[in-house]
């Protein structure tokens, strides 16, 4: 069995058999189902709120018809009546409405009852205000429709080319998108964040122990470098598979529950591209790359694993810049936003979310990729070579000063290396 | 075969290493000594080929190490470490790996070491579970199992007790029999005279000593004499022509001579008497050998 196959595989076995490693997959899970059932519990006690009306018979008449979710009518004789079966707490609220046009009225709220909001309120009474003056005014139907119809705005979102050439860009299938990029945003600053330090960790736990100088006796650091490297990634595969798994049996289970159809029904599914999909997960897959070598290059650099943390620290500055950045692409585009969406590390973060709502084409978001691509061969190859003196040199000081005394070594051993066997020949 | 060519290795002008050159037979030990920073550590990272030599080369066979699968090593770093939430079964399966061993063989050779070195605990149990001796023979267990062709064991008796510090040696001895070429490091030498064939010392990185045990206490003649209940004062013995030194312990003394024929004249003197317990005419003690060598230049 070759090295990097046996690290992969130790690495891969230790982390399943972990509570670390599981922590990280089921924490997402056991919130989205404690909000989930927040949010099913809350709408499911709460009650539509009853409103007592104290008024002239068509004003409660034309109320009772606007009955609804938020608010439900019921009529009472008079403000005594009402007002008991508030003390009884048979209802919320009495609204005293007086029948003189504009209206004016009262609304008296029961402390601890259900609360309605003045709006709806207003908005239900107003209906009947316009139509009470239309009537003293003599207006046809006609004019009332017209009178009552509000003004309409349609958008048209448009992309501008260098030659100044407009292009319409859809709606609804951008806010799709921009939802996509969104979700994937979020699932790969978690995923970086907790890959990461995990990455870190192992990384500073085999050095620190001294377990490093035993592994590296056996075999090369690179095989063991890109072993972890590859074990990860593993892991990362096999949480998205149980989270695929797991989405997909909520869809088929609850198919028919409102809150699941009412999130789905949301998005225009049928919008997404194949271009889109593939770009973003190509962002996905490089990104989440290009953070792992980072920390295991900054893991390989600190003495023991109580360090780890401050190892981690540039990938959560770096990450949470990209992150910030994304969220406010969403906004409008700025010169300083588009640059960093082609910078490493920060273009995984904000370009799918750029190329969500419009900022920019395939053809630029796949020049990004390329260059993302292009340094995570570098950065990859790189990191191996510094790993190979990193993880066997000790040294109290700052991280930077490590990077900076192994980056030296890894040069002057780098001639050694290649003159001893030629030495020998 | 090991071979060390003129290894020199310096740090930022200031040299760890100089001109070393021995070699270790397969069936051997070499016990490698000298003070803490004496360059023992530097000399086993080239072997291991962590560190590059500035100078010089180590082979295996008569090929350089740098080019070779280093399967066939053990390697016992000064500071230990194993996986401390990691089932004793899966870290040494681990290791074994690593060296060249199948899952099923290196479980089938666990069984026979945990019994060797008498572990208390199963193979199922997690290394921090277990006492700090049995740690220590679980770390020795993932350098031995895979009965590596080269051993290299930096100071492996400091921190153990007396009981696995003979297993230990039980251990080293086994795969000596089985033709490893073994090499050790100390700056303690209880063990190194029991264990080595052949001593290397280290002083500021430069070799002070190179050849077998008993040939490196010849050279230094047999200038020691122990006597037990001798018939001549403390006095007598202190002036007695030739000797250097006495040390009195109870009823035994360790005589220091400026020359090892002094001894004709002194046993001639203290059974003059008649019956004397002990005479016994000696070449320093390598620990002697070593406090003289080590503090020579310092």
């Amino acid at each position: 069995m070759n090295a990097v196959k046996i690290v992969f595989n130790q690495v891969f076995r230790k982390n399943l058999k972990s509570g670390g490693w599981w922590s990280i997959v089921l924490s997402p899970l056991v919130l989205g189902l404690i909000m989930f059932g927040i949010g099913y519990y809350m709408s499911s006690t709460t009650a539509t709120p009853q409103v007592g009306v104290v008024a002239s018979a068509p004003i409660q008449q034309g109320l009772m018809k606007q009955s609804s979710d938020s608010v439900k009518y019921r009529t009472y004789a008079s403000q005594k009546s009402a007002e008991k079966a508030l003390a009884d707490k048979k209802i919320d609220g009495v609204l005293t409405v007086n029948a003189q046009t504009p209206y004016t009225s009262q609304y008296l709220s029961r402390q601890g009852g259900q609360e309605v909001s003045k709006n709806t309120l207003t908005a239900n009474l107003s209906q009947l205000n316009t139509a009470a003056v239309a009537g003293e005014l003599h207006l046809t139907s006609a004019q009332l429709t017209k009178l009552l119809t509000p003004p309409s705005v349609t958008t048209r979102n448009v992309s501008i080319s260098d030659s100044g050439k407009m292009t319409t860009k859809g709606g609804a299938g951008e806010s799709a998108k921009y939802l996509l990029a969104m979700a994937i945003s979020v699932m790969f600053y978690g995923f970086l964040l907790s890959y990461g330090s995990m990455t870190a960790q192992e990384i500073a736990t085999e050095k620190g122990s001294r377990i490093e100088e035993m592994i590296l006796s056996a075999i090369s650091a690179r095989a063991q470098f890109f072993g972890k490297i590859l074990g990860i990634m593993a892991l990362m595969v096999v949480q998205i598979v149980l989270y695929a798994i797991i989405a997909g049996g909520v869809l088929i289970v609850g198919r028919n529950n409102a809150t699941i159809r009412g999130i789905l029904s949301q998005v225009d599914w049928s919008m997404l591209d194949a271009t889109f999909i593939i770009m973003t997960l190509g962002f996905f897959v490089i990104g989440i790359l290009s953070y792992t070598v980072l920390s295991a290059l900054l893991g390989s650099l600190v003495a023991s694993q109580e360090q780890a943390s401050q190892a981690t620290m540039p990938v959560v500055m770096l990450s949470l810049v990209g992150y910030m950045a994304a969220l406010m692409s969403a906004n409008g585009s700025t010169p300083l936003v588009n640059i960093l969406s082609y910078i490493p590390f920060l273009s995984p973060l904000i370009m799918p979310s750029r190329l969500a709502v419009g900022q920019v084409s395939s053809p630029e978001a796949l020049l990004a990729l390329g260059i993302n691509l292009a340094f995570l061969a570098i950065f990859t190859w790189l990191s191996a070579k510094l790993y190979e003196t990193n993880v066997l040199a000790y040294s109290d000081n700052s991280i930077w000063h490590a990077l900076r005394q192994s980056w030296t070594i890894a040069r002057s051993e780098r001639g050694r290396a290649k003159t001893v066997p030629a030495h020998e020949k | 075969m090991l071979e060390l060519q003129g290894l020199t290795k310096t740090f930022g002008g200031q040299t760890a290493v100089h001109n070393e050159t021995f070699s270790v037979a397969p069936g051997t030990i070499m016990g490698l000594i000298g003070q803490n920073g004496a360059g023992k550590t530097t000399t086993f990272r080239m072997i291991l080929n962590f560190l590059h030599p500035d100078n010089g080369a180590v082979l295996w066979n008569g090929r350089p190490m740098a080019v070779q699968d280093r399967a066939f090593i053990g390697y016992l770093p000064e500071e230990r470490g194993l996986y401390p939430k990691m089932r004793v079964a899966d870290q040494i399966v681990f290791f074994a790996q690593l060296h060249g061993l199948s899952r099923a063989e290196a479980l089938a050779r666990l069984d026979k070491w945990m019994d060797r070195f008498q572990v208390k605990g199963k193979k199922t149990d997690k290394v921090k579970d277990l006492s700090k001796g049995n740690q220590q023979k679980i770390q020795l267990i993932a350098t031995l199992i895979h009965m590596p062709k080269l051993l290299i064991l930096d100071e492996p008796f400091s921190g153990l007790d007396p009981v696995n510090a003979g297993l230990l040696e039980d251990g080293i001895r086994l795969l000596k029999d089985n033709g490893s070429a073994i090499i050790f490091s100390s700056h303690d030498m209880s063990n190194v005279e029991e264990v080595s064939d052949h001593l290397v010392m280290l002083r500021n990185g430069e070799m002070v000593l190179n050849g077998k045990v008993g040939e490196i206490r010849q050279q230094f003649g047999r200038t020691k004499v122990y006597l037990e209940q001798p018939p001549l004062s403390d006095q007598e013995l202190q002036d007695f022509p030739g000797v250097e030194k006495v040390v009195h312990q109870g009823t035994r003394y360790t005589l220091t001579l400026s020359d090892p024929t002094v001894g004709h004249a002194l046993f001639e003197a203290a059974t003059a008497k008649g019956y004397l317990p002990e005479f016994s005419q000696q070449p320093p003690t390598l620990d002697e050998i070593f406090k003289l060598k080590a503090g020579a230049s310092a």
